[in-house]
């Protein structure tokens, strides 16, 4: 007996999520104001996906994958060619780019690089929480991870949910019901399965096309964002950045990943339309590559990136960098973009500005007190 | 490269399961290290003197070698000792391709002239070359390396860690890591006395812990539990690197990949995840209880068998007096609706078991 994720929700489930809320929700809808954060991981170039064009070190030091089409948007940056949308945005004064940032770790191991980037601290595996789900503790927002894991960066919040497009139809209530009462001693199997049973319909319909495709999923977390009393915090999650050969210039693979970014930016952007002004989107890596290129046309673990901002809730399109350079002397143990702010003080000023609290109660909830200056001026100013 | 070469060192030594496996050519074409050259081997030299551009070092492999598959950075080691692993690994790559097969079945060796020469330190410890010839001087110290990373005690924790975690708990105490690493010194790092070992723990310290099963594992136990068509007939996987998959080759992958635990195909180099917090979240449920839901569209069982029969089979299969328990439930039953156990929802039945808490924790 099958019946689709659909018909059993008109029937009842679907009440309990639309129904007590409405009044309330229409209100909010105004200010509800969204967060998207993007983990890139692998070690995102920051120098590929915005090169520094005011000398010609980095194209001497990348004869085979230097960005040859680069998009020039100020005297010394530039764009990757693919970010095509992204470079929209940048026109209509909605992104921002902070330069040579990293979050505070220099092992160039993605592995504790990635746990750290999620749980805003500087011990690997030692935080079990992430600074997103902290900052979110007692806001009463919803938060949606498009991803089949519940990632590390949520983890501590409340109302969290993750999702990925299936074509397989769930049973009947009646039968989550008897799962239900089997793991009510169990907090971690009954709180999944009162998040799943307490779904919007559009979440259990069943897709015909799987979430392969980053704009599918765009679209997917756009109208639950644009909900009334959906999620106003999304994650999304790409791999692939890790491009140690054939790393590719204008073409290739970190420019394919790169386009996946702009594909979810400008889908977001497309698809949430008055809502995207109460929005902002940022992304996330665990390190940045070598200035130089290596023995595989590609580029090592590095230090210093790029944090990518798009969004209405910016005022202006700007470059926002203590640029450190790139002259042998500046560069982080002599190979790697210098990293001259804290990327988790990005973080932190646009959590206040988002959960609209103050930056020292953010810094003290999401990032355990480091000293994390105030951006706020220099991103929203 | 796992039932091939993996799972033939199983029975062997650690250390030359590693050697072995840092050897084959998905290990080295995944990390790049055919790509790698010192920059004082010959490749180099030459290049600069014909004014080309040189062969750089890469990293990739290395950095993984020491921090995925033997000592973990637990062990402290530094950028300088990953970039002298490096340098030693330089010169193993591609030198040709395997008879027989299409595709990338390519053969590995060790080509001296990417190689760096000279002695190269890694924690602590001088790897020189050795012999006369200089096509192998270099050749050893690999195997020097490998040896001495298996040998140290970072690396049995890390692995005795890792074996723990994966069939005892989320995580393991001292005195169970201490059941395999014992069995490890004793042995000199024999895989099957480590395993062992493992089981002892697991049974010993078992007991008493919960472990939620990864998506495979967990549908390892749903088919035997139902006796399902899965993975099928091993004839159907003699698979030769020569043709295409067929559908029943494919049909495993389907139903991981729907699970998210497709063989292979873990994100990143680090393998798939192997603790609750990372598996235990909502669509990772949902896919689960989706699937004995939509059981038989993913021909989890032969001939689409209907559901009742399943139930039936699993309750013949899996419970000590099956005639009681199939008249208990149609007792249950009986008190909402006057159905029979024959007629009861048997997906609400195979769901409310192979989802149970029970299932899901091992």
């Amino acid at each position: 007996m099958n019946i689709s994720r659909r018909v059993f929700l008109s029937g009842s489930a679907s009440l309990i999520v639309t129904a007590p809320m409405l009044s309330k929700g229409i209100a909010s809808n105004l200010t509800k104001k969204n967060l998207v954060v993007v983990m890139l991981r692998g070690g995102m170039d920051g120098l590929t996906a915005v090169p520094f064009i005011g000398n010609d070190i980095l194209t001497k030091a990348r004869p085979d994958i230097a960005v040859n089409k680069p998009i020039k948007i100020t005297s010394n940056f530039a764009l990757h060619p693919r970010l095509k949308e992204y470079k929209k945005l940048w026109d209509n004064n909605k992104a921002s780019i902070f330069h040579a940032t990293s979050i505070p770790y220099t092992g160039r191991s993605h592995f504790e690089g990635q746990y750290l980037m999620e749980s805003g601290g500087v011990k690997p595996y030692y935080d079990k929480t992430g600074w997103l789900g902290r900052a979110l503790e007692g806001a009463s927002r919803k938060s949606l991870s498009i991803s089949l894991p519940m990632p590390l960066i949520l983890r501590g919040g409340q109302n969290l949910d993750n999702f990925m497009p299936s074509r397989n139809s769930l049973p009947p209530d009646e039968t989550l019901k008897i799962l239900a009462s089997d793991y009510k001693d169990d907090k971690m199997l009954f709180n999944a399965l009162n998040i799943i049973r307490k779904r919007p319909i559009n979440m259990m319909q069943p897709k015909s096309i799987p979430g392969k495709d980053v704009k599918n999923l765009a679209k997917i977390a756009a109208e639950q964002l644009n909900d009334i009393n959906g999620p106003s915090v999304a994650v999304f999650d790409i791999a692939g950045f890790d491009t140690h050969s054939d790393q590719g210039g204008d073409y290739g693979q970190h420019a394919e990943k790169l386009e996946q970014f702009d594909d979810i930016v400008g889908t977001l952007a497309y698809e949430m339309g008055p809502a995207f002004e109460n929005t902002i989107v940022v992304s996330l890596t665990e390190f940045g590559r070598t200035v130089d290129q290596n023995g595989g046309s590609g580029t090592e673990h590095g230090y210093g990136s790029a944090i990518l901002m798009a969004g209405g809730l910016l005022p202006k399109s700007k470059i926002i960098s203590d640029w450190p350079g790139l002259e042998k002397k500046d560069l982080f143990e002599g190979r790697d973009l210098h990293a001259s702010i804290d990327a988790r003080a990005v973080y932190a000023s646009i959590l206040a500005r988002v959960l609209d609290k103050e930056h020292k109660q953010i810094v003290k909830n999401a990032f355990f007190n480091a000293n994390l200056p105030d951006m706020t001026q220099r991103i929203f100013g | 490269m796992q039932r091939d070469q993996l799972r033939t060192l199983m029975t062997g030594k650690f250390a030359d399961m590693v050697y072995d496996m840092t050897l084959t050519w998905p290990m080295i074409k995944s990390l790049d290290n055919h790509k790698s050259a010192g920059p004082n081997s010959e490749t180099n030299i030459y290049r600069k003197r014909k004014n080309k551009p040189v062969k750089g070092l890469n990293e990739n492999h290395a950095r993984e070698l020491l921090e995925l598959h033997t000592i973990s950075p637990n062990a402290g080691y530094t950028q300088n000792d990953v970039i002298n692993t490096a340098y030693i690994m330089t010169g193993w790559g591609f030198i040709g391709w395997k008879k027989g097969h299409k595709g990338d079945l390519k053969k590995t060796g060790y080509e001296h002239y990417n190689h760096e020469p000279g002695t190269h330190t890694v924690l602590g410890i001088k790897y020189k070359p050795s012999g006369f010839s200089k096509k192998t001087k270099g050749k050893k110290q690999l195997r020097q390396l490998v040896n001495n990373l298996c040998a140290s005690e970072s690396c049995r924790n890390f692995i005795a860690w890792k074996l723990c975690r994966h069939f005892i708990c989320d995580n393991p105490n001292k005195d169970m890591i201490k059941v395999v690493t014992d069995a490890w010194v004793k042995s000199d790092g024999m895989l099957i006395d480590i395993h062992k070992a493992v089981l002892d723990a697991t049974w010993k310290y078992g007991s008493s812990e919960e472990k939620f099963l990864s998506p495979e594992t967990w549908l390892i136990q749903v088919a035997r539990m139902t006796g399902a068509d899965w993975p099928g007939d091993p004839k159907n996987f003699d698979y030769d690197f020569k043709s295409n998959l067929n559908y029943k080759q494919k049909k495993i992958s389907r139903i991981l990949g729907e699970l998210g635990h497709l063989p292979f195909r873990a994100k990143q180099p680090n393998g798939f995840p192997d603790t609750a917090v990372e598996w235990l979240s909502q669509e990772y449920l949902v896919r689960r209880i989706a699937l004995i839901n939509n059981a038989s569209q993913f021909g989890l069982y032969k001939n689409s068998l209907p559901f009742i029969d399943i139930a039936k089979k699993l309750v013949n299969k899996n419970f000590d007096d099956p005639e009681k328990m199939i008249s208990i439930l149609n007792k249950l039953k009986s008190n909402n609706t006057k159905s029979k156990f024959n007629s009861i929802d048997s997906s609400q039945f195979l769901i409310s078991v192979l989802c149970s808490r029970k299932v899901l924790k091992a």
